[in-house]
């Protein structure tokens, strides 16, 4: 079963790799649809640069801060949210102006505030703050009451209560903002870059084959960009599995 | 350890209880018996200071440590059945020997949600024996367990709760003969003590049961 999965997995995509030639070959220009075949050409050279790695290093470890801090700033947000009466009150409409606002605007005003390079992980914890911010704080409000009646009976206090009781209840809530927020994350901390052209970077890289019209070098990074999201949302999805959800694989430790 | 509702009044929506008065015998097993729905569920609430009285007193020692078994389980489902123990306990040996009485230690390391109803009944039966309170209180205790296995886990319960005062609501007349020291027969609407009967002194205490309940409800 597991075999055929992954040959309907192949097999689709195969099928859209045949759909771009198909697109390329009826276009005819590559500087309008590079062909599969050039941007693999160019795939392959520049994974032999040195800068190459050096790019996506560097933009994995911008954006990575970035969603960490949300992450970690949209959970404690959550909690003050959820404990202290009217705190609700106070962070939400901040926090719905940075979900309404387009994240170009926020681009072009953190270049002003802060250093260019830094400008990408600031987008990526700044798209991704609402979302850990909002889904954490509805897992917390939706905590099973009655198995907190039960902790309070039994002494549990709030550290234990926490950990046995909010953290697995909020986990759902957290794990799916968390994979949408790691999308969010690569999109906005990419086009960050696009803007800010951080020395070493995906987005700078991408910057430059798009004014020197190198099509089939565009489409390249942009996969680059693909395969560095889906390898670090895999990575984070491995890591929540191990440490928090144990029991949901064969009913016994 | 004084366990008691002093005058309770509560309401919902509408009024349960009504200047409620009830006394339990240190060191002895009260049995509540009634239809349901009347209100027994609101006294344990009450004795736990889950749900507040809307007037009156409830009667316990805060300081008292109650061991509790829900109307659910109530159990962590994303821990062990050996970890939802040693989260009210320290020591891992008795645990293991709570669970072992109560015919459930195999499952020590499974995780509660692929155990049966009556074996998760169990769990929260051990969790309550593991967290060794003062005050017993069980809600419908013994729901859902095999009735092959019942008397055994009634014995080690007997067992556990000797002197200490203990609350034990059941539908199951024979479970309230079973374990009982007292039986508080109720009913009505708001919640009245119909009878209070000590089960040493009956004859033949499963038949005085019954023809009360016959006669009143």
């Amino acid at each position: 079963m597991k075999d055929k999965n992954y040959i309907i997995k192949v097999l689709a995509v195969v099928f859209w790799i045949g759909v771009w030639q198909i697109a390329s070959m009826l276009v005819g220009k590559e500087v309008l649809v590079a062909s599969p075949i050039a941007v693999i050409k160019v795939f392959s050279d520049i994974v032999m640069e040195k800068t190459f790695w050096a790019s996506i290093l560097s933009s994995l470890l911008r954006i990575a801060f970035g969603f960490g801090g949300a992450v970690l700033v949209g959970t404690l947000l959550a909690v003050i949210t959820c404990a202290v009466p009217g705190a609700f009150q106070l962070f939400y409409p901040i926090i719905s102006v940075i979900k309404a606002t387009p994240v170009a605007s926020f681009i072009i005003l953190a270049l002003l505030w802060i250093k260019s390079t830094n400008v990408p992980m600031f987008i990526a914890f700044l798209m991704v703050l609402p979302i850990i911010w909002s889904n954490v704080s509805t897992g917390i409000k939706a905590t099973d009451t009655k198995l907190l009646e039960m902790a309070k009976v039994y002494n549990f206090g709030y550290i234990k209560t926490i950990r046995l009781i909010y953290i697995p209840q909020c986990m759902d809530y957290f794990y799916t903002a968390s994979i949408m927020g790691i999308g969010f994350a690569w999109k906005a901390g990419i086009a960050a870059e696009v803007i800010c052209t951080p020395k070493f970077s995906v987005g700078a890289n991408l910057y430059n084959a798009k004014i020197y019209l190198e099509t089939p070098q565009l489409f390249a990074w942009t996969i680059v960009v693909i395969l560095m999201s889906i390898v670090f949302e895999k990575m984070f999805e491995k890591a929540m599995k191990t440490v928090f959800y144990k029991h949901g694989t064969g009913g016994e430790k | 350890m004084k366990l008691g509702l002093s005058s309770v009044t509560k309401i919902f929506d509408k009024k349960i209880l009504n200047n409620f008065t009830i006394d339990f015998k240190e060191g002895r097993t009260t049995v509540l018996l009634g239809p349901s729905g009347c209100g027994k569920t609101t006294i344990t609430n009450l004795l736990l200071g889950i749900i507040k009285a809307d007037a009156g007193e409830i009667i316990a020692d805060s300081t008292a440590k109650m061991s509790v078994v829900f109307q659910e389980d109530r159990l962590l489902e994303n821990i062990t059945v050996l970890q939802n123990l040693l989260a009210v306990s320290k020591d891992e040996e008795i645990c293991k020997d709570i669970l072992n009485a109560l015919g459930i230690g195999e499952v020590a390391n499974k995780y509660p949600n692929y155990l049966s109803g009556g074996m998760k009944r169990r769990v929260a039966l051990a969790r309550a024996i593991a967290f060794n309170g003062d005050i017993f209180i069980l809600d419908e205790p013994f729901k859902g367990i095999d009735i092959s296995l019942k008397q055994k886990v009634i014995e080690e319960i007997k067992r556990v709760i000797i002197g200490k005062t203990c609350v034990i609501i059941t539908h199951d007349i024979a479970e309230a003969v079973a374990v009982g020291d007292e039986v508080v027969i109720l009913g009505g609407n708001p919640l009245i003590i119909q009878n209070t009967m000590t089960l040493e002194e009956a004859e033949n205490p499963e038949k005085l049961i019954i023809e009360y309940l016959e006669c009143d409800f």
